[in-house]
């Protein structure tokens, strides 16, 4: 149910997840550079970098982008702002795809070949963790019998016990949403890579800063769906998305890209067996 | 006007103005055709408004049983005949193998059936009236204008214009008979009427494909019609009535198992699932208002229609869960293949058959929910499948091609078709749209059948896929939208788009009033407990779907900033894409220049998965699969 209190957390979850998004890439890039051996840039370097990303000009190919870039930003921020509201998971979802698509019409708007690459593979990856993220919140509907959070955050045991192997498939999915490697196929970080930067090729100064801040909305909003499995103590919650974060960071730095059809003929079986075999675990017992 | 003039006005009116179709004054066909649709639009809302009814029509000369009785011959003499003619044994047997179990029922020396109402209707049925008579006159409205041009491309005479223009206004006529009638004898023929109309409609062409695909089309749908035949004698020889209502309220006895599960097998011939998808597809071929009739508002709706009303009879029997599982197959089976065509007919049709997949897994899960998910389901699909239908081949006369890939920037040479068409297809898929809204009631009404659920968590992650794909590339261009001669279509083809646009908005955003006024009655009748419930607050659980309303506020402040933005001119710089700085240097088309100084044209393709997913191969499989199935369901309710 929404009640006032839940409101006003949901609100400033919105306003304090940027921060927090921006803050925990800045760790992540940290950390990165030490595994390279490298001393990299200061934590706070994300946030510098969007403010002149903003303070930019604009400079588009055409006027869909702007929209298309701007529904992006406004679905992950709606996407954080249900899940603080303890809202429905399956809602929550729907409203990503939103994201998610209005991200690759805006990339395929442009006749830009690298933008078009970058699109097409976007919508593998796409098509690669939409299932395992459905299913994944069908897990945690199988267990406790609904797909409301905060329905959800009152059962008494971590829900990592009951759905280990659900746990590694959405580790899978959600490293394919945010894009890192092996699965950083449409688009990476650096501009310097086959199909240059893939889907966002096309998109400079503040439109790239909002796609930037909705990344960051999105990493939050990742977190906040792994705090699921762990969230009966604050501690110990934090504990977990620590180590899952860093994992895959872990990941990100050990493993080269994949190609898309790698991508679909192995995380499509494995994640998709791991759901199961947890499915058959879960209604076993 | 009293319920019984005015269901036999909906039935009635457009088969006697079928007539019309044949009017050799264009302006006189129109102010017909717009006319009956005003009447009939007016009429089936009235009609609902009204609320459910029954009733037995009465005539003083000859009574309306042996009306049916005599037309029922020479509908199968028709078709026995278009059996002969194209020398097709197998259409031949099938309507002997119609005309047997009727000759069985009208002369057997059992006491006479007594029939408490031959007409009746629900909420579910009213809603479909609706549709048909909405959804269909537009689409009738439309053909008055693409028929002409369709005509002058391929030179067919005026008459079998207006011989088309007749089988397509009969069919809104069929269609709402079919609808309104208890009695299963006179839905029988409504039954084999639309097949008939059907059989003409995909064969105007005249071209060996379309006589080949009509008669696929019409031995398909004859197969249904047997089996439809013989479940209705099975109910005759066991003594039980013949009337939906009479039926449902007796719940689910064994008796019942058989014939219900035949009569779901012949909903699955007229709906297009598996393994009987390949007539639709097929209908392809067929001129565009038939693809936008057929698939959205009539035909393979009438199957789905039947499979809901008999739902009390086979809940929770071993039938239901066939269902379910069979129609979830179907959804992931044709989003695959979607996936991999290029055909935008093709791409439109499988998404029909997996939309109806979906409905029928509705109607196997069973729950208050899912039927409601169907009910809505059935409404958004109509109307948005009638909007994409209906710009697909407005598109395709006017770029003379199907082929998706040759629709790459369209919105810069049709900015207001392209756009409708983008509009239709997000409201396929996308929240805050209606046919989302029901995707989300299904996917928590199966969360308890994990089977299902991946089934549909796959099957919904392709078709995201291959809508966005789609959408994209329409959106695709270079400059932005100034200065240009904009295009405009014919005021008969913009009409109909713009009115199922807006319709499919207006219901979105009312999807609250639309649920209460549709589905809510119908759930308490179909599921009594739920009547009990919906006082408590089990229904706000149902009604938590609709909490996607921030969604349209986001659309909306979205859509403000943009007119801001225009309002204030403010258009920053445009650039050219970046083309590893070989860029052109003016802005007239999207390329560049090469080292040699030759212009290459941008171009780009999508992926199709063709060697992934090779169509016969898959065909063959999921068909065996289906067939499995289906004979398992046989079975289990023998």
């Amino acid at each position: 149910m929404i009640t006032m209190s839940n409101f006003l957390w949901a609100l400033t979850a919105i306003i304090l997840a940027p921060a927090m998004g921006a803050l925990i890439s800045g760790i992540d890039r940290k950390l990165t550079a030490w595994f390279q051996g490298r001393v990299g840039p200061p934590v706070y370097q994300p946030f510098l970098d969007t403010i002149k990303l903003l303070s930019k000009e604009k400079n588009i190919v055409n006027s869909r982008q702007m929209i298309c870039v701007l529904v992006y930003l406004l679905s992950s921020m709606a996407a954080v702002f249900l899940f603080f509201l303890g809202s429905d998971l399956l809602l929550i979802f729907f409203v990503l795809t939103i994201g998610a698509v209005s991200f690759i019409a805006g990339a395929m708007s442009v006749p830009s070949p690298y933008s078009q690459v970058g699109a097409q593979r976007e919508l593998m990856q796409v098509l690669t963790y939409e299932p395992l993220l459905l299913l994944t919140f069908v897990g945690f509907f199988l267990i406790t019998g609904s797909f409301n959070i905060s329905y959800i955050l009152t059962w008494e045991e971590p829900l990592l016990f009951s759905m280990p192997l659900i746990y590694i498939a959405l580790g899978f999915a959600l490293t394919i949403k945010l894009r890192k490697s092996p699965f950083d196929i449409s688009a990476s970080h650096h501009g310097h890579q086959e199909i240059v930067k893939g889907s966002l090729t096309e998109y400079s100064g503040p439109q790239l800063a909002m796609v930037e801040i909705a990344h960051w909305y999105e990493i939050i909003l990742i977190l906040g769906v792994f705090a699921l499995f762990w969230s009966t103590s604050v501690t110990a919650m934090l504990i977990f998305l620590s180590i899952t974060y860093l994992a895959e960071i872990l990941i990100d730095n050990l493993v080269a890209r994949s190609t898309w059809r790698w991508m679909i003929a192995h995380v499509w079986p494995v994640g998709l067996g791991l759901i199961i075999i947890n499915y058959i675990l879960i209604l076993g017992m | 006007m009293n319920i019984e003039s005015l269901s036999a006005l909906l039935i009635f009116l457009p088969i006697f103005m079928a007539i019309a179709g044949f009017a050799p004054n264009l302006t006189f066909l129109r102010s017909v055709v717009a006319g009956m649709t005003a009447v009939l639009a007016l009429g089936s809302i009235i009609l609902f408004i009204k609320g459910p009814f029954a009733f037995e029509p009465v005539s003083d000369m000859v009574s309306w049983h042996s009306i049916f009785s005599f037309a029922d011959f020479i509908l199968l003499g028709i078709m026995f005949i278009i059996g002969i003619r194209y020398r097709h044994k197998l259409i031949s047997i099938l309507v002997l193998a119609q005309i047997l179990p009727l000759i069985l029922i009208k002369f057997s020396t059992q006491k006479p059936h007594f029939f408490e109402a031959s007409i009746a209707a629900d909420h579910l049925s009213l809603m479909m009236v609706m549709i048909v008579c909405i959804v269909g006159s537009f689409i009738v409205l439309y053909a008055t204008e693409y028929m002409q041009k369709h005509a002058l491309k391929m030179g067919t005479s005026p008459l079998r214009t207006g011989m088309f223009l007749f089988f397509l206004i009969l069919f809104l006529g069929a269609m709402n008979g079919l609808l309104l009638s208890n009695n299963l004898l006179w839905m029988f023929f409504f039954w084999e009427l639309t097949t008939l109309c059907s059989f003409f409609l995909i064969a105007h062409d005249r071209t060996d494909l379309a006589t080949t695909n009509a008669l696929r089309a019409l031995w398909m749908n004859l197969t249904g019609g047997v089996l439809f035949i013989w479940a209705i004698y099975l109910l005759h020889i066991s003594g039980l009535p013949l009337e939906i209502h009479q039926l449902t309220k007796l719940g689910p006895l064994p008796v019942l198992l058989l014939p219900a599960a035949l009569l779901c097998l012949a909903a699955f011939t007229k709906s297009a699932q598996l393994p009987f998808q390949s007539w639709l597809t097929g209908a392809m071929v067929a001129p565009a208002p038939v693809s936008a009739l057929l698939h959205s508002s009539t035909m393979v709706n009438a199957g789905v229609f039947l499979i809901l009303k008999l739902s009390p009879i086979y809940q929770g029997t071993p039938l239901a869960s066939y269902l379910a599982i069979l129609g979830a197959l179907t959804f992931i089976y044709t989003s695959a293949i979607a996936l991999t065509q290029n055909n935008a007919k093709k791409i439109l049709a499988y998404s029909t058959i997996g939309s109806l997949g979906l409905v029928i897994a509705c109607a196997g899960i069973g729950t208050p929910q899912a039927y409601s998910a169907a009910m809505l389901l059935i409404l958004f699909h109509a109307v948005a499948k009638a909007l994409l239908f209906m710009g697909v081949g407005h598109i395709e006369q006017l770029i003379k091609s199907k082929n998706i890939e040759d629709m790459w920037g369209l919105m810069e040479r049709f900015p207001k078709a392209s756009l409708l068409l983008v509009f239709g297809m997000i409201s396929m898929f996308l929240p805050p749209f209606g046919a989302l809204i029901s995707k989300w009631m299904v996917v928590h009404a199966a969360a308890q059948l994990p089977v299902v659920v991946i089934m549909l968590a796959l099957g919904s992650a392709l078709t995201v896929v291959y809508w966005t794909r789609w959408a994209g590339m329409l959106v695709n261009s270079f400059n932005p939208l100034t200065g240009e001669q904009r295009f405009k279509s014919p005021l008969f083809i913009d009409i109909p788009l713009t009115v199922m646009a807006v319709l499919s908005l207006a219901l979105s955003l009312l999807i609250i009033p639309v649920y209460w006024c549709l589905s809510v009655p119908m759930l308490n009748i179909v599921f009594p407990e739920f009547a009990d419930a919906s006082k408590s607050g089990a229904l706000m659980e149902n009604i938590g779907a609709f909490m996607v309303y921030p969604a349209f506020l986001a659309i909306g402040f979205t859509l403000l900033i943009m007119k801001k933005r225009r309002a204030e001119k403010s258009m920053p710089p445009v650039s050219t894409p970046y083309y590893s700085g070989l860029n052109r240097k003016d802005h007239s088309s999207p390329g560049f220049t090469d080292p040699l100084g030759n212009f290459i044209p941008f171009c780009s393709e999508n992926y199709y998965l063709k060697k992934y997913l090779p169509q016969e191969r898959v065909n063959a499989g999921i068909n065996a699969v289906a067939i499995g199935f289906i004979i398992l369901l046989t079975v289990a309710s023998l």
